[in-house]
């Protein structure tokens, strides 16, 4: 398999693309670039992606050969050698760890200044002993360290008891967050989960009044808010009050000719 | 015989050498964050099988790569002002195209074409003397 297909393994708008895209502008930038094509950035982006997927398919690979599942820096250092080419002093004739390929990366890291990535990731924390199948007694006890770690666990048989009628419970029945069962359980009223703000909407036509006549613009709408009063009385000295914060959305029609001045 | 018992125990030195400077390497690569977040590099890695318990050894793969790219990079710069340079035509453009160092198709295509190989004057102590020397050059006119 030594010729690559041209098939586009990454896919431009993903997730991963556009992560790598952005570390490459970073290399690239501290290489010296001021700015960049839009192709040229995402075909470099692509190599860097390759290079990636190449270094460790035949890292996976050389390890596979050697009855190992995990790789390790012997593995990394002949995918380099095999990647970039062959040069005096390879693993051929030395031992692999004195190769040049790892030199130059060690001489790399010794030289080069460290260039941060812009943003900072969301890191999704998977520990290695959550696997993505259910909890086995496996990790626990010990005795059962010849199966393998990824083996699924032998699902559990039911005891032959029906248990079934216990799921067909009500949907009303069943507590949702921020709904509240007033009543029976026929009847449901739902309850907001907190106190909110209170908004009211004043529709129709809010402008200029000069003689009746309304200038300026079309049908508003206009929004109010401000915070909720228990007493009707309280209400009342509230609206009087002016609201802390008044936000007016407008909504505004285009004017029709020959009906406002 | 004698000779070759000698040159096995010179080996076997060479080889504590190495491991030794090498685990060095990898206890100094968690100090040197790679440009490619590490989380980016696990999904290409998981994405084509390599499966590996060891942070340090994610961090070389990434590392590799950006010194891949880097070097690409530089190479690509230097087309790109080889090309600038024999387009001069008067000192006000010269000094105006200084700041336009537009990462192209052309010369990105023509870097890549070149084998880059650690034994050529790419070497990463040479580039960044070179990317230095270049800056200087452009100043004294």
């Amino acid at each position: 398999m030594k010729s690559q297909t041209l098939e586009s393994r990454s896919d431009p708008s993903g997730y991963p693309f556009a992560v790598t895209r952005m570390a490459v502008a970073q290399i690239c930038k501290s290489a010296g670039f001021k700015s960049s094509q839009r192709s040229a950035l995402e075909t470099l982006a692509d190599v860097a992606a390759r290079h990636l997927q190449a270094l460790a398919r035949s890292a996976a690979s050389s390890a596979a050969l050697a009855g190992r599942t995990d790789s390790n820096l012997l593995d990394i250092i002949l995918a380099l050698e095999d990647l970039h080419g062959l040069l005096p002093g390879s693993s051929t004739s030395r031992p692999p760890y004195s190769s040049p390929a790892i030199a130059d990366v060690v001489r790399f890291v010794r030289v080069a200044d460290e260039i941060p990535f812009p943003k900072a990731l969301p890191r999704r924390d998977i520990r290695p002993e959550e696997s993505i199948f259910p909890l086995n007694p496996r990790s626990v006890s010990g005795f059962l360290n010849h199966v393998p770690r990824w083996l699924p666990e032998i699902p559990k048989m039911g005891d032959g008891v029906d248990k079934g009628h216990h799921r067909e419970e009500k949907w009303e029945m069943r507590s949702t967050e921020g709904c509240c069962l007033v009543g029976d359980g026929e009847r449901m009223e739902r309850g907001l989960a907190g106190k909110r703000e209170r908004v009211r909407f004043r529709m129709g036509i809010v402008g200029r009044l000069t003689n009746g006549v309304c200038r300026g613009g079309g049908k508003r709408v206009s929004c109010q808010s401000w915070t909720c009063c228990e007493d009707d009385d309280e209400e009342k000295i509230c609206l009087k009050k002016r609201p802390k914060s008044c936000d007016v959305l407008f909504y505004s029609r285009k004017k029709r000719k020959g009906q406002f001045k | 015989m004698n000779q070759g018992q000698q040159s096995k125990q010179g080996n076997r030195h060479d080889d504590d050498d190495d491991d030794a400077a090498l685990s060095e390497f990898l206890a100094s690569l968690m100090d040197y964050t790679p440009t490619i977040p590490d989380e980016l590099v696990e999904h290409y890695l998981a994405k084509s099988g390599f499966q590996c318990p060891d942070v340090r050894l994610v961090r070389l793969v990434a590392v590799a790569t950006q010194k891949f790219i880097g070097e690409v990079a530089t190479n690509a710069l230097q087309h790109c002002k080889a090309r600038q340079a024999a387009v001069v035509k008067d000192k006000r453009d010269k000094q105006q195209k200084d700041k336009r160092l537009i990462l192209a198709m052309e010369d990105l295509s023509k870097a890549l074409r070149e084998p880059v190989l650690a034994a050529r004057v790419t070497a990463p102590e040479y580039y960044y003397l070179a990317k230095n020397l270049t800056c200087y050059s452009y100043t004294v006119e």
